[in-house]
């Protein structure tokens, strides 16, 4: 078994010759292993929400959290106050908190026992007392033990009052120190005296860290150096990728991008005198030499450090961890084949680490001669560590939680700067830390049994005399309890409670529909809705879609935003496409904007003052970056910009408003149309071969003379077929096309050679041309598909109303990085409205609706499909492509207009009233108003909630949520069980949508969790980086995840940490059958990520059937438990 | 007419998860196979349980089945890149004898570099 990765000689250490091609393509895969980890961390401008920790879905979820924790460095807990503040809010039930409570420790025996009393105390009060007041956690604003001992005699300031007035009933003459010194002593003769065996240890101080597969050499060194070296690395790769990855924002960009981003560094880096100054100027020379391949570099570094092979990929992947904003975003952009900015800029992981661990080869190189004088290579140091264990545990413990203060007292300044490794005054500092570490033992460490003890006696009011005469064994088995609710445990006790006490309040919304019974003698009389709505099924739409349908009459559906369609959108204008659909799918049709017909004239002269504009953006751009301009384009066009600084800062509702107006004197909107039909092969060729021809008269005008103005037909066409043959023009033109033509032989070869060449009439053009065409669009039958699957999932099939309005969703804001994070996820983080155009297209379309008839669904003649985009931050709608609607479907469409505008006033004002601003507004317009205001407001850190507070996920019809109000925390999507017999739509929504809402789910819940390692910090010092991602202030590591902001308000937590519930009305044996097929959503399920009910839609006029609906919690692939209501008790206030 | 002459060469075959694909794609190409075919959507039974196969809404969980004919040198290479990620994942990959008839349509032209990257 080989040891090391290459034992070849070699005769320099970047001479790397003997390395094979297998070793290689070995060495990438191992990179691709060590990267799995990391999740994708997507651009900025099509922000996705994703799950920060989605490698880790293979494990339980608490046990990922800690997992992650252990790579990432993240937190695996809230912070203990959030759960308080939950819990004094009264949104965790009391008796459910208890019970879980009791369950947990139900193991120790403690229940049922002795009448469920300890220490004085009633069970369940005991239990929930610790986990409020964390008796083995002193408050973190508290310290009132140092080391496990009383820093200063005093009681914890979170005492209740009863328990505090308890106490000082009980001071005496001293006061409180003396008394609570009476206390601590009365603690340490209980422990002493009663409590077998001193029990304390503190792994941390008896760590030995040694570098292998979970410590890199660079982290390893780092504890003699005070942790700068990886900063300092970091630092660099920051610097390197942010210069690389840059997409337009700086004005200097890094040269030679297109050969990859590890040969530019290569190239460049030897100019770089950063590391100069840190003293590698070994490293510094050897730059120029390395190898042209980044494999055989990453192999150099690793051999240099003689990593072992066994472990590899863990080495490589506490790297690939280390910045996993930045690694993220790497990840994701090598992965994507088809975006312009990757292509032509090519990064991978392979190249990053091979400059990262050149780096770390050169500074562990450095550190490990000049400072302990061994080699820099893994073998070494291991021999070092075995030498000098007592020295390195000194330092790692004083490196990682800081130099008690008890040494200072003894070493004196020693204890303040360590000598150099190896002196022998280690001897002593090793031994004072012996002394120090037994002394606490036998005293009482952090962890320390009389520590505890005060705490606890403290909080339940325990005088001194009491606590001496405690019985030790209910002592012990109360620290059983404590030992059983350790911290990462509490975080889940309290998380399992909220989710618990959330679902009781979503199945007392299910509660109609449980009991409805449908008469069995009343034949259902079939009546057109209104109009009906197709919205995403974003939580947003939840408030419009029950205002709309309280109004009377409507029926709302809902639908994954990119309604079934996906497609990449070529934008009007626009260069590049962008996808519009989840990254689930990866489309392969176009779809393009392009004017409608009766706008040529206006297209045009849009078209020319959109160029214009462009350039004179470009152009101010262009000064304001130079050395001098900007201090004249101050002094000229200064002033001009007061008009638009007063405006955004004190009326941006008036001024978004008048410079819309102004924008559409210059540029008016053009009324655009989407190319949604594919073009046959036939047509294809004529519309290229019209081209041509204006092409090739243009060229016969320029090239030959104004006497072929008057060319035939006939000719064209002849010198047309010329060009396009691939062969030499030979034989001349006829004799007709001769007359007109008047051209000599060479003359005519000439011509068709410029013809070819300048105006690219040639084969090769015309056959990408055709490509390019018909690659565009949809064809009849792809489009009847497409609409088929759509209408059948959501189960709208029959009785359609004479209006179907397709609502996609989209977002305003300004000043906003995090404007994608808004739009629709389900369309790529763009907004919806394409995908919703293209839909009511594809249904309109009578060619379509002839097929879907052979396929069984008859979509009447009078009824007409409006596309509209729902404006999630002001709630309102607007219609698109209105030229389409028929005359005689104008007064529905007026009513629906109307209706929609009331219906948005409704939800605005229920939405206004959650979002925090200086002035309530009262009333629905004003509401509007101010929702208006904040989506033009820069300075708005919050335009909209968002997605924030998600909490379910309901797959079911319109009788399931029937007029519940959800407060906009469920995702619904539409789904008819009775039309669904082998349950493939049920799949498709289960392991499509659901697992999208999945993503939405967890990425709120871990940026809640640790918004500085999952989320996105705070928006007051963030800093867009490149135009791609967002850094925290001059350079760190990017961002992946959601602000506080979103998640917050003020200190307190707006969004709910639970995970997502699922709620699917179907049969269990169905859902079981596309549980077990999809090795994916039941991993899910298995590990706890998302929680799933069935709601079981039995017929209740049956008289056997129970009396009112079930609901089934899904607990293993095919066991089922079910859900009894348990009534939320009121919450009595215990302090 | 002269009798078609069938040269060996060797097929791989390789099943993995959706959303390796990518990898694997750039692994066959750093090879420098001259093409491959890819079958999306695949439904089976593995160490994992039942895989349905064609989800309408989801391209990356479903299974995806490869097919490459190459020449013996290559499948060393493509050996030493999928073993450690079969270490990890799901996915299997097995190597058949072929016989083509047309070897330079598999085969990179001398004079183009048969190497790596």
């Amino acid at each position: 078994m080989k040891t090391a990765l290459s034992s070849s000689p070699r005769t320099g250490k970047w001479d790397l010759s003997g390395i094979s091609d297998g070793q290689r393509i070995g060495l990438r895969s191992h990179v691709e292993l060590a990267s799995e980890a990391l999740s994708f961390v997507y651009r900025m401008t099509t922000f996705i929400h994703h799950n920060p920790l989605h490698e880790f879905e293979e494990l339980p979820f608490f046990e990922a959290i800690r997992k992650a924790s252990a790579l990432f460095g993240g937190r695996t807990s809230l912070e203990s106050d959030d759960w308080r503040e939950l819990y004094s809010r009264g949104r965790i039930d009391r008796e459910i908190l208890l019970s879980i409570l009791r369950s947990e420790v139900s193991g120790i025996g403690v229940v049922g026992e002795a009448g469920g009393r300890l220490l004085g105390r009633a069970l369940p009060d005991l239990l929930e007392g610790h986990l409020l007041y964390e008796w083995d956690r002193p408050l973190s604003s508290d310290p009132i033990m140092v080391e496990g001992r009383p820093a200063f005699f005093r009681l914890r300031r979170d005492l209740a009052a009863p328990v505090r007035e308890s106490h000082e009933a009980r001071f005496g003459g001293g006061g409180e120190e003396a008394y609570c010194l009476r206390l601590w002593e009365a603690c340490k003769g209980f422990a002493a005296g009663q409590l077998p065996g001193a029990a304390w240890s503190d792994p941390a101080a008896s760590y030995l860290p040694r570098p292998g597969p979970s410590l890199t050499l660079l982290e390893w060194v780092d504890i003699f150096c005070d942790g700068q070296w990886k900063k300092r690395i970091d630092r660099l790769m920051i610097k390197w990728l942010g210069a690389f990855l840059d997409e337009g924002v700086s004005t200097w960009n890094l040269p030679n991008r297109e050969r990859g981003f590890y040969r530019v560094w290569q190239s460049m880096a030897a100019s770089d005198r950063e590391i100069l100054f840190w003293g590698l100027e070994n490293a510094h020379a050897e730059i120029s030499g390395l190898p042209e391949n980044p494999e055989d570099t990453l192999m150099g570094a690793l051999v240099a450090m003689e990593i072992p092979r066994a472990g590899l990929t863990d080495y490589l992947e506490r790297h690939a961890t280390a910045l996993p904003g930045w690694l993220g975003y790497v990840k994701w952009r090598s992965s994507k084949s088809d975006d312009p900015w990757a292509r032509t800029y090519p990064v991978d992981l392979v190249m990053v680490l091979a400059v990262r661990l050149f780096y770390e080869q050169a500074v562990v190189d450095h550190v490990c001669r000049t400072r302990l004088g061994i080699c820099g290579t893994i073998p070494a140091v291991l021999e070092w560590i075995d030498g000098n264990a007592p020295e390195l545990l000194t330092r790692n413990y004083a490196a990682r939680f800081g130099v008690p203060m008890a040494w200072g007292a003894r070493l004196g300044t020693l204890a303040d700067r360590f000598p150099d490794p190896g002196d022998p005054r280690w001897a002593r500092i090793s031994q004072v830390r012996e002394e120090w570490l037994e002394a606490l033992r036998a005293e009482g460490g952090s962890r320390s049994r009389s520590g505890r003890l005060y705490h606890v006696a403290q909080a339940l009011g325990l005088s001194p005399e009491e606590v001496g005469e405690l019985d030790p064994r209910e002592w012990e088995r109360f620290e059983q309890i404590a030992d059983t609710l350790d911290f990462p445990k509490r975080h889940e006790i309290w998380q399992r409670s909220l989710e618990e006490s959330c679902d009781q309040e979503l199945f007392a919304l299910f509660e109609p529909w449980r009991e409805r019974r449908v008469d069995p003698t009343l034949a259902p009389v079939r009546a057109r809705p209104t109009a009906q709505m197709f919205f995403c099924i974003d939580v947003r739409s939840e408030r419009l879609r029950r205002h709309i349908e309280s109004l009377g009459g409507y029926a709302t559906y809902g639908i994954a935003g990119f309604f079934g369609v996906p497609f990449r959108f070529q934008s009007y204008q626009k260069a590049g496409t962008q996808i519009q659909a989840p990254v689930l799918l990866s489309p392969r049709h176009r779809v393009r904007e392009i004017p409608r017909a009766y706008e040529i004239e206006r297209a045009d002269r849009h078209f020319r003052r959109h160029q214009k504009t462009r350039s004179l953006i470009h152009l101010f751009h262009e000064l304001k970056d130079h050395v001098i301009t900007p201090y004249v384009l101050v002094e000229a066009l200064g002033w001009f910009y007061l008009l638009p600084f007063l405006g955004r800062t004190f009326l941006p509702g008036a001024f978004a408003r008048v410079r819309e107006f102004l924008e559409g004197l210059v540029l008016p909107e053009i009324a655009t149309a989407l190319t949604v039909a594919r073009v046959e092969e036939g047509e294809a060729q004529a519309m290229i071969e019209a081209e041509q021809h204006a092409k090739i008269r243009k060229a016969l005008l320029d090239v030959v003379g104004s006497h072929t103005r008057s060319v035939s037909p006939s000719t064209v066409e002849e010198v047309r077929q010329a060009a396009l043959s691939e062969s030499r023009f030979r034989e001349g033109f006829s004799l007709r096309a001769r007359e007109e033509l008047l051209l000599t032989a060479p003359g005519e070869a000439d011509l068709i050679k410029k013809l070819r060449t300048l105006y690219t009439i040639n084969m090769r053009r015309s056959r990408v041309l055709l490509e390019t065409i018909m690659t565009v669009g949809f064809g009849t039958e792809e489009q009847a598909y497409h609409v088929e699957n759509s209408l059948r999932t959501i189960g709208q099939t029959e009785n359609f109303a004479r209006l179907v309005l397709v609502c996609g969703h989209g977002s305003d804001s300004f000043n906003n990085p995090f404007e994608s994070a808004l739009d629709c996820g389900a369309c790529g983080g763009n907004r919806g409205i394409p995908n919703a155009r293209v839909f009511v297209e594809m249904a309109n379309n009578p060619a379509v609706r002839d097929s879907l008839k052979k396929r069984g669904i008859e979509i009447p003649y009078d009824t007409h499909f409006l596309a509209g985009e729902h404006n999630t931050t002001t709630d309102r709608i607007v219609f698109y492509d209105l030229e389409s609607v028929p005359l005689t479907h104008r007064r529905d469409l007026k009513r629906l207009w109307r209706d929609l505008e009331e219906a948005g006033l409704r939800a605005a004002e229920e939405r206004a009233a959650e979002l925090p601003s200086l002035d309530s507004p009262s009333g629905p317009r004003e509401a509007a108003r101010a929702l208006f205001r904040r989506s033009c407001d820069a300075a708005e850190v919050r335009p909209e909630w968002g997605l924030s507070k998600n909490a379910s996920f309901v797959v079911g019809g319109g009788s399931l949520a029937g007029t519940a109000n959800f407060a906009g925390r469920a995702f619904l999507h539409s789904y008819d069980p009775a039309r669904d017999p082998d349950g493939r739509l049920l799949e498709a929504i289960m392991t499509g949508p659901l697992v999208v809402g999945q993503w939405i789910n967890a990425e709120h819940y871990f940026s809640l969790l640790d918004p500085e390692r999952y989320g996105g910090g705070n928006k007051i010092y963030h800093n867009v980086a490149g135009a791609i991602g967002i850094m925290w202030g001059n350079e760190s590591d990017l961002l992946p995840g959601l602000p506080v902001q979103t998640l917050r308000e003020g200190e307190r937590l707006y969004h709910e940490p639970v995970r997502l519930m699922v709620v699917v009305e179907a049969g269990r044996d169905r859902i079981d059958r596309v549980v077990t097929n999809n090795p994916p959503l039941r991993r899910l399920l298995s590990n706890g990520w998302i929680r799933l009910v069935a709601a079981d839609p039995s017929d209740l006029s049956d008289p056997s059937a129970p009396s009112k609906r079930a609901l089934y919690r899904w607990q293993a692939p095919g066991r089922w438990s079910g859900v009894d209501r348990t009534p939320l008790s009121q919450h009595e206030r215990t302090d | 007419m002269e009798k078609a002459r069938l040269i060996p060469m060797k097929k791989v075959d390789i099943i993995v998860s959706g959303e390796r694909l990518p990898f694997v794609r750039d692994l066959l190409s750093r090879v420098r196979v001259t093409g491959y075919t890819i079958i999306p959507n695949v439904s089976g039974m593995g160490h994992s349980g039942f895989y349905e196969g064609n989800l309408i809404y989801n391209e990356t969980s479903s299974l995806v089945l490869l097919m490459s004919v190459v020449k013996e040198a290559q499948v060393e290479l493509i050996l030493e890149g999928l073993t450690p990620l079969f270490e990890r994942y799901s996915g299997i990959m097995y190597v058949s004898d072929v016989g083509v008839s047309r070897q330079d349509h598999f085969v990179h032209a001398p004079g183009e570099s048969d190497g790596p990257m």
